[in-house]
């Protein structure tokens, strides 16, 4: 799986040279962005002990302008990868922590912690998800998991 | 943990058994090795070997009831990318019905459980990136509209007149999502 923390400090690096264009021109500059990684990759980046398969796609949450959107874009086509038009409509709890994945002067990413993440799947994409959360329960699910899953009534019971 | 979560893992354990033996399947591993060669997916499942040779579409098929994002990915194959299947000389009549709707821009069905808003992006993304196959739409243009449509040709330049509308709904798409994320942040 591709190094996310390198596409987002390539992006980083596109901001400020843009950046620095803008203010010799005249011209406004972007602001800071965060970028926040939900979704398979985000369970990869984690490292878990379970049996993963990702499709080229990435979603994100993500709070930038349209042409740093275009370039990280562009980033992830240079690597076979595709930014998920949908991403933005992904549910995750609000209970949802993010932790550091790169920290750039102008672009943040974070990645969305692991429980969130196959609570998101289990609620939202059941079927699609089902050997993944199966696998989880069967490894040891931690206690925050079945504190999620009752709260966004999760039915566990069709993983067993 | 309590007894009803303990019960819940015991019960995980006796599928996840059984999902391991399918993940062993020959066919599962020749057809998840075919699309991991391609970049279709990647994965960390052990003993997925990348391979050149096409799979047959009687394996996809299975395998993708193994997992999901291979189905999921299989109409977009067909169409985009045939040379990794191997075809039989006649196709499953779900299967005959998918690639016609997609090649010919109709109504898609669901295919094999996956509906088709989760299937269709993957038509632009397989293959050659960008490109679904075009589909013939005709408009009602005034004499005015005609006469514009010939100058952004031969100014712009473009290659032909449907360019010349693709770049201005390009261009209409980029203003829309740059208005609704400033209107997001106010």
């Amino acid at each position: 799986m591709y190094n996310w923390a390198q596409i987002f400090q390539a992006l980083d690096q596109w901001v400020a040279r843009e950046n620095i264009r803008a203010r010799a021109e005249g011209a406004r500059s972007y602001p800071s962005c965060t970028v926040r990684v939900l979704g398979q990759a985000a369970l990869w980046v984690a490292q878990l002990d379970l049996a993963l398969t990702v499709t080229q796609d990435l979603d994100v949450y993500a709070d930038y302008e349209w042409p740093v959107q275009q370039e990280l874009e562009r980033l992830l086509a240079e690597n076979g990868k595709v930014l998920d038009p949908h991403g933005r409509e992904v549910w995750m709890p609000v209970e949802t922590r993010y932790e550091p994945l790169y920290e750039g002067r102008y672009v943040e990413a974070l990645v969305a912690d692991p429980d969130a993440v196959l609570i998101s799947k289990a609620l939202k994409a059941a079927q699609k998800n089902d050997a993944l959360i199966t696998e989880y329960l069967a490894k040891g699910a931690s206690e925050r998991f079945f504190d999620l899953a009752r709260k966004y009534r999760v039915d566990l019971e069709q993983f067993a | 943990m309590t007894h009803i979560q303990s019960d819940l893992q015991a019960r995980a354990r006796m599928r996840l058994r059984a999902l391991r033996r399918k993940h062993r399947d020959p066919r599962f591993q020749r057809v998840m090795g075919r699309f991991v060669e391609d970049g279709l997916l990647e994965t960390n499942i052990e003993g997925i070997v990348r391979r050149r040779q096409p799979v047959s579409l009687d394996d996809a098929l299975w395998a993708g009831t193994v997992e999901p994002r291979i189905m999921e990915l299989l109409p977009a194959v067909l169409v985009k990318k045939p040379r990794l299947l191997r075809l039989p000389k006649e196709l499953p009549e779900d299967v005959a019905e998918v690639i016609h709707a997609i090649r010919h821009g109709k109504t898609a069905p669901s295919f094999r459980g996956i509906p088709p808003e989760q299937y269709l992006p993957w038509v632009t993304q397989v293959g050659r990136k960008g490109r679904s196959p075009s589909v013939l739409k005709s408009f009602r243009f005034q004499h005015d509209d005609v006469l514009r449509l010939a100058r952004l040709r031969a100014s712009l330049p473009a290659r032909s007149d449907t360019e010349v509308v693709r770049m201005a709904l390009e261009l209409i798409e980029a203003a829309t999502q740059q208005r609704s994320s400033k209107d997001a942040k106010a």
